[in-house]
């Protein structure tokens, strides 16, 4: 009898230290914790879009040239780094916290988490999921993308193998030292991860902001463009065309409207948002750009509005709302992109045809004649006009300004605040913006 | 124990009685607690008689027949008189009731064993019932502060504080300690437990006395014993009615920029243009004196009238609307009862308590507690002790309180106008008022916001409603062997809603701006026209069961105590949150459209309807092995040892992983038992050490990368997930080892008694977050062992009796120390602003404490343009983003002293006379160091955060003579106000010295308690929160509340209440 009652405590004792409490011990604590193994985890990661859709860089918009600010509207910007990078001062600090560099690699560790996942699935699994590969690929080739254009110079065919592009991280593990890759090596490593997503995407997402086919052909239509490699630009350009193709005309929307278009209209192929930069949005649009916009061209009323002093303000862009960014990609900029690299090969006809066929869907009815010319120049002179006047503040200005000033150098961009001149001379190193000082000095990396 | 002790004695003298019959025989008790007293004095005035009360309480006196008269006397009881009759075949039972400071503390409550403090090597405090007592504060664990030893409230990162038990543990993990009431973890709200209802507290403090409680025990113990019955005791009936009022608080002490100085410099920044950008943006708020410069310049108003408008606001000070028309004095209601009897075989105690508050802003608390608990013995050798508790705790929402909002800026103006001077509201914009006079035609809305009103319109409320149910069964299997399983059920509900009501501002709010007018003017309403019901549950339902193997015996010379057992700990969560939308007052609700975004009415942005829904679950357990055992030979040599294995279902965390040992040894030598010993001044004298590890609650330590998942994404709407942990293997578990040496002494009488304990702490994976390379993706910190370090300390306690006799004067004194440094440091970036944060954060050079005040090098102010001026490579500079970029590392920083007090503790002082008892209280903390707040141009244009340093910067040359506060530019630069934020100039000591409590209370003498046939009984008068005695810095700022620019001192309350037993 008593013997038994020892037994009590010490099956007591052995209960908690054998396999049944191994079992208590491997219970989930917390519903919503998951390890990433699942294609519906995968997804749910991709789906985060405040984090992969919503965080886009805009300092390269901020650096161009379609605004201005007076000395009075410069002073008045709060954040002494949008005034640093306004007036493209080395000193940009960036000692705020969620800093655009920080943004666009924390979305390049979601895609690698999910490439990472994706590959440790069955073989059955990876399979019928390839689309979600395809997606990571897309955000981590568009964030190295954007991330080159603003902290890289140009890409320059005879140094690219040498000249210093971003560190190109391709793991999630966050001990390996960050080291700057060569550009070309940032090009290679975005267009092998573009080409390897349009092969396993779908060619229509459930929705926008998942990236797909269209969206990879885009991207590599962007980055060849960025390249100088126009043929291949042209082409990319057309396959997404092929995939999504449809114009709004501007004659079927309300141009008075305070922020004229929806989110999501059907010319957006894939989302990508830039939180409000204060410079642009506090400033004003350059007079001579304004100018150029035909009184019959409905964008001079829909992308602009004017002040009661005269002034002109930017109303807001694809993204319907005031004070955010539209950095995604729409047909727009495909058909703009074709059409230059039509042009660029000497396909003027198709060239022609391109600009014309957007151009019928941005004057008011009736009142567009088809441009006419059989010089390459005059044509391609037309399309990069039309490509700034049409593509303002969609990200993709400092990129133009900086592959143009390449094949024909530029007059320096200027900013004149309380009677200081700032230039900006084409191809000058600072077109490459510093990179955050607290990432050189973690990393050791050679600053811009 | 002391059950057998006091059933042994009373067989004892009844077998006494039976000889000798000619004697005055009595048995001298504690009043409360029924045990002998030892060394009680009695003496006979008449015959000079003098004899003492033997160590289970009992005396004897050899006197003639006839009637005399006793005068008993022991320190820490009230001294009585009494007359007896000789002789008498009864034996006398005389109560002596405690003094308002009890001396000896009974025992020590570890949680899993209760032991005389003499048979103990650990280190351990014991806050008896009188100090807590002699406090009147709802919460419990507040109370502790004024009157425990080795114990600090933390108060630089919140208000509410956190309790530091012998220097602050890493900020990774939970930082409180561990709080166990009766034999378990109390998971609930530490507020439902009821002070008066507490027997006693015990503070384990060092690696012995907590690593019973394993990796939970990190950040401390506390112990928490409540009120039991005894047995073969009387019914007895306690209460308890005491009523405070508490004062409004005191807004002044915030250093609030002038209303003048507020509104120049909105003119001045008027003028350059700075307003320009919010004006041009539709519908954003400016403040009054923006928009009356608006106004004049659109020509609605002229110079003069606008010059008028602005010179009234200049004479308004919102802390004094505040004072005036918001805040109001707070009261404080407690009652409680408690009723206890108990047979040979059988007791029970009910205990019941209300508290009724109502604070400054009117804000109800209200808590009931109820507790029935009963110990019956079936048989021979089984006790079932059984107890069911109830507590019901509520809250309902108030006024709106200052710094509760804000209009235009980020803070609200100080020249806010609260009510206007015909007694009605004000209205304050949240959009520009120009916009709200046209917008939408009359069709909408009233979009105006009117602080002093709008909480009627908004109830907000909180109930907490706690079930703990216990059993404890054990069982004597043998002599000395006891078995026994205990198990205690919790049941948390909190259920919180709040309701704003269709005329609140924030349903009109939300309504106008989802409001559609389409050009005919017909308006549609995308949320519902109505009120706004958000409802939050919550569920903690806790199971623990605990195994024990006892077995205690005294076989010779030889002492052995040691127990075993297992203990297995479920709990979970799970909370549930959503909300309804065009509630009305007969309940009707309204649907909305979740799925689709609308446009804003004001911006035309398309905005989703807020769900606020949110479904959690947790699911945690604890399982725990554990083993002590002490073994003492003649009651002089005691030698003790503990180990406990935790583990726990932690996340991504591989199995092996989850268990973690920790153990700990230790030794005691009663060196007053010693027969060599003759120091007859100091009859009791005793040494101890110990040593061991004491662990840190789970370490998020992920093996694998895991996410979390959110709500759904409104876009897919399908589930989005974040990162949670990064997996992060190479983390080791933070454990620290502890030495603890200590003295435990008392002089003659006990007219000093006390302990001095000498510790030392060491580590070498502190835990941290760490700043790392942002191109990882990972954020820009991650949990990471960051250092090693070493520290020390003691803690002293003295009682003494200074004065006894007729007017007596009792002092207790706790003093500790503690200091600690970095011995080795891990991480390369020694960035100097990684150290320079608002929070607490791991110093990352050797030799400085763990947490320092560092600095910025400050070089006085520019003469001739009053810029702060720095150090950059040992020459003054003012290129403050090389200043304060990352090229600046901690070396370059000037070291102030430590960040958390190093000498601190408190000192009680009771003086009595008759029946009149005053006890004064008194807490400080020394030797460290904070940073006082002032001007940042940046926070003030952007957020209108102003400080009333403002009016002290620099204007003209000649001023740096006087200031140190930097002349403004404009515009501002965020490096320059960052320098002079974190430079030197800024550091304050922040010693201090504060009156915690005064307590005046009067017992009356024992033969009026016969006359009004009570047990006992004290009425008193406290005041709480009494103020600062002294600070070392000369900005009379309470470093305790130098957290922000709005923490303001918990104001004083002064109360009255009464105590009695039946």
């Amino acid at each position: 009898m008593k013997i038994y009652k020892y037994w009590l405590i010490g099956l007591l004792i052995i209960s908690i230290s054998n396999p049944g409490c191994k079992k208590l011990l491997e219970t989930k604590p917390d519903s919503k914790l998951a390890i990433p193994s699942t294609p519906e985890d995968l997804q749910a990661m991709l789906d985060t879009y405040y984090k992969l859709n919503e965080r886009e860089s805009a300092l390269g918009e901020t650096s161009a040239d379609n605004y201005y600010l007076t000395s009075d509207l410069f002073k008045a910007v709060s954040s002494e780094d949008e005034r640093n990078t306004y007036v493209w001062s080395k000193n940009i600090l960036f000692n705020n916290l969620g800093n655009d560099w920080n943004n666009l690699y924390e979305k390049v560790n979601y895609a690698n988490a999910v490439i990472e996942a994706y590959h440790k699935m069955a073989p059955a699994i990876r399979a019928a999921n390839a689309d979600i590969l395809g997606q990571a690929l897309v955000f981590r080739a568009s964030a190295f993308l954007s991330a080159t254009v603003i902290w890289s110079r140009v890409y320059n065919k005879n140094t690219a193998g040498t000249d210093l592009g971003i560190p190109l991280r391709l793991n999630t593990n966050f001990n390996e030292v960050s080291v700057r890759a060569s550009i070309q090596q940032c090009y290679t490593q975005i267009i092998s991860d573009l080409k390897q997503a349009a092969a396993v995407s779908v060619n229509k997402p459930i929705h926008v902001i998942r990236p797909s086919k269209p969206a990879a052909y885009g991207f590599l239509s962007r980055a060849y463009l960025f390249m100088g490699e126009y043929e291949l630009a042209g082409k990319y350009a057309d396959s997404c065309i092929q995939l999504h193709g449809e114009l709004i005309d501007y004659n079927d929307i309300n141009t008075a409207a305070a922020l004229p278009f929806s989110r999501f209209n059907k010319e957006v192929i894939f989302e990508l948002v830039s939180p409000s930069s204060t410079p642009i949005f506090s400033g004003m649009i350059d007079s001579t750009l304004y100018a150029s916009y035909d009184a019959d061209d409905l964008r001079k009323t829909s992308y602009f509005r004017e002040n009661a002093g005269s002034t002109l303000k930017f109303k807001g862009s694809y993204e319907g709302h005031k004070s955010k960014l539209f950095f995604g990609l729409a047909t727009d900029e495909m058909y703009l992109t074709r059409a230059e690299c039509y042009a660029r090969s000497g396909k003027l006809t198709e060239a022609l045809k391109d600009i014309n066929f957007l151009m019928t869907r941005r004057w008011k009815k009736t009142k567009y004649t088809d441009f006419k010319s059989d010089n390459r120049e005059i044509i391609l002179n037309k399309i990069l006009e039309e490509r700034r006047k049409e593509l303002i503040f969609r990200g993709l200005r400092w990129a133009d300004l900086k592959r143009l000033n390449v094949e024909k150098p530029a007059s320096p961009l200027v900013r004149n605040i309380n009677g200081v001149q700032y230039e900006l001379p084409a191809n000058d190193t600072r077109y490459a913006l510093p990179i955050p000082q607290s990432v050189i000095q973690i990393t050791g990396m050679p600053q811009n | 124990m002391k059950k057998r002790i006091c059933i042994l004695t009373v067989l004892l003298f009844t077998l006494h009685l039976s000889i000798k019959a000619q004697l005055i025989r009595g048995w001298v008790t504690d009043q409360q607690n029924h045990a002998g007293i030892s060394g009680v004095v009695i003496s006979v005035p008449d015959l000079t008689l003098k004899t003492s009360t033997d160590s289970a309480g009992y005396f004897t006196l050899k006197v003639a027949p006839g009637k005399y008269v006793l005068l008993l006397h022991s320190i820490g009881y009230n001294d009585l008189t009494i007359t007896v009759s000789s002789p008498s075949n009864n034996q006398l039972l005389i109560p002596l009731t405690p003094s308002v400071t009890q001396l000896s503390e009974v025992s020590i409550n570890t949680g899993y064993e209760k032991l005389p403090r003499e048979r103990s090597t650990g280190s351990f405090s014991v806050v008896s019932k009188s100090q807590i007592e002699q406090q009147v504060s709802t919460g419990l664990l507040g109370r502790l502060e004024a009157v425990a030893g080795g114990l600090m409230i933390n108060k630089t990162q919140s208000s509410e504080g956190s309790i530091v038990i012998r220097g602050l543990s890493t900020i990774a993990g939970p930082k409180n300690p561990l709080i166990v009431l009766n034999n378990f973890p109390y998971e609930g709200d530490p507020n439902n437990i009821n002070p008066n209802d507490i027997e006693s507290i015990t503070i384990l403090k060092d690696a012995a006395a907590a690593s019973i409680w394993g990796t939970r025990a990190g950040n401390g113990v506390i112990v928490i014993t409540t009120k039991k019955a005894g047995f073969d005791q009387h019914f007895k009936i306690n209460v308890n009615a005491a009523f405070g009022v508490q004062d409004k608080p005191n807004l002044n002490y915030i250093q609030s920029m002038a209303s003048s100085d507020f509104i120049d410099l909105e003119q001045m920044l008027y003028q350059k243009g700075y307003y320009q950008d919010r004006i041009n943006t539709v519908g954003t708020a400016l403040s009054p004196v923006v928009d009356i410069l608006l106004q004049r310049d659109n020509h609605q108003l002229t110079e003069l009238q606008a010059q008028q408008h602005i010179d009234q606001l200049r004479n308004i000070d919102v802390r004094n609307q505040y004072r005036d028309f918001v805040y109001n004095k707070g009261t404080n209601q407690q009652y409680s009862l408690n009723m206890s009897a108990g047979s040979d075989k059988f007791n029970w105690i009910i205990r019941g308590g209300y508290d009724g508050n109502k604070s400054a802003l009117s804000e109800k608390y209200q808590r009931a507690s109820v507790t029935f608990e009963n110990t019956v013995i079936p048989l021979k050798n089984l006790t079932l002790t059984s107890s069911l508790s109830y507590a019901n705790q509520n809250n309902r929402s108030g006024k709106q309180g200052y710094g509760s909002f804000s209009s235009a800026y980020a803070q609200l103006y100080p020249y806010a106008r609260l009510r206007n001077t015909d007694g009605s509201a004000a209205p304050f914009y949240q959009y520009s008022r120009s916009y709200l006079e046209t917008a939408g035609d009359g069709k909408l809305l009233d979009w105006t916001y009117y602080p002093l009103t709008d909480y009627q319109h908004i109830d907000q409320r909180q109930a907490t409603r706690d079930l703990l149910i216990n059993f404890d069964l054990t069982y004597t299997i043998l002599k000395g062997l006891t078995v026994s399983g205990k198990y205690q059920y919790e049941d948390q509900q909190v259920s919180a809603t709040t309701l704003s009501d269709k005329d609140s501002y924030f349903a009109r709010d939300l309504i106008n701006s989802f409001t559609q007018i389409d050009e005919d003017g017909n308006i549609s309403y995308i949320v519902p026209k109505g009120g706004v019901l958000n409802n939050d549950n919550r569920i903690i339902k806790s199971n623990q069961f605990r195994g024990q193997l006892n077995y205690n015996r005294i076989l010779g010379d030889h002492e052995i105590h040691a127990l075993a057992g297992a203990e297995i700990r479920n709990i979970k969560t799970d909370r549930t949150l959503g909300k309804i939308y065009g509630v009305n007052q007969n309940l009707t609700t309204a649907d909305v459209d979740f799925t689709r975004p609308y446009p804003n009415y004001i911006t035309g942005e398309e905005y989703f309807i807020p769900s606020g829904v949110l479904l959690d679950k947790t699911n945690l357990y604890y399982l725990s092995e554990f083993f002590n055992a002490s073994y003492s030979y003649k009651e002089k040599y005691t030698a003790s040892v503990s180990a406990r294995k935790d583990a726990a279902n932690l996340f991504g965390v591989n199995t092996n992983d989850l268990w973690n040992p920790l153990w700990s040894a230790g030794l005691s030598w009663q060196l007053a038992r010693e027969g060599f010993y003759h120091l007859d001044f100091l009859p009791s004298l005793k040494i101890r050490a110990t040593y061991g590890f004491s662990g840190n609650a789970d370490p998020t330590r992920s093996a694998v990368t895991t996410i979390s998942y959110g709500a759904n994404s409104p876009y897919t709407l399908s589930p989005y997930a974040t990162f949670d942990q990064f997996g992060n293997p190479d983390l080791k578990w933070e454990t620290v080892k502890m030495m603890n040496l200590a003295v435990d002494f008392a002089i003659k009488d006990n007219r000093i008694s006390g302990s001095f304990e000498y510790f030392t702490k060491k580590s070498t994976d502190l835990l941290g977050d760490a700043p790392i390379d942002p191109t990882a993706g990972s954020g820009l910190i991650l949990q990471k062992n960051l250092a090693a370090m070493r520290g020390h300390g003691y803690d002293i306690t003295l009682r003494s009796v200074n004065l006894d006799g007729k007017f007596k004067w009792l002092t207790n004194w706790n003093f500790s120390f503690y200091k600690d440094k970095v011995t080795d440091y891990y991480l390369s970036s020694l960035e100097a602003s990684n150290f320079l944060t608002g929070s607490l954060g791991i110093t990352g050079k050797a030799g400085l404490p763990v947490y320092s005040i560092l600095s910025y090098k400050w070089a006085g102010l520019d003469p001739l343009t009053g810029d702060p001026q720095g150090y950059l490579n040992g020459v003054v500079s003012k290129d403050y983003a090389a200043i304060t970029g990352p090229s600046t590392t901690i070396n370059d920083l000037t070291f102030r002293g430590s960040a958390v007090p190093t000498y601190y503790g408190n000192i009680g002082n009771t003086f009595s006379w008759k029946s009149l008892a005053l006890t004064v209280a008194v807490s400080y903390k020394l030797g460290y160091f904070f940073r006082s707040q002032s001007v940042d141009y940046s926070a003030l244009f952007i957020n209108g955060i102003g400080h009333s340093d403002y009016a002290l910067r620099w204007q003209k040359p000649g001023d740096e003579t006087k200031t140190s506060v930097p002349s403004l530019v404009y515009p501002s630069q965020q490096a320059r106000d960052d320098f002079y934020t974190y430079s030197d100039v800024l550091v304050e000591k922040a010693d201090h010295v504060r009156l915690q409590y005064i307590n005046l209370s009067y017992q009356p003498s024992p033969t009026l308690l016969k006359g009004l046939h009570l047990s006992s009984m004290s009425i008193y008068a406290n005041i709480s929160n009494v103020g600062l005695l002294w600070t070392a810095n000369h900005k009379h700022i309470d470093p305790d509340e130098a957290r922000s620019l709005v923490s303001i001192p918990n104001p004083k309350t002064v109360t009255l209440g009464l105590r009695a037993g039946f």
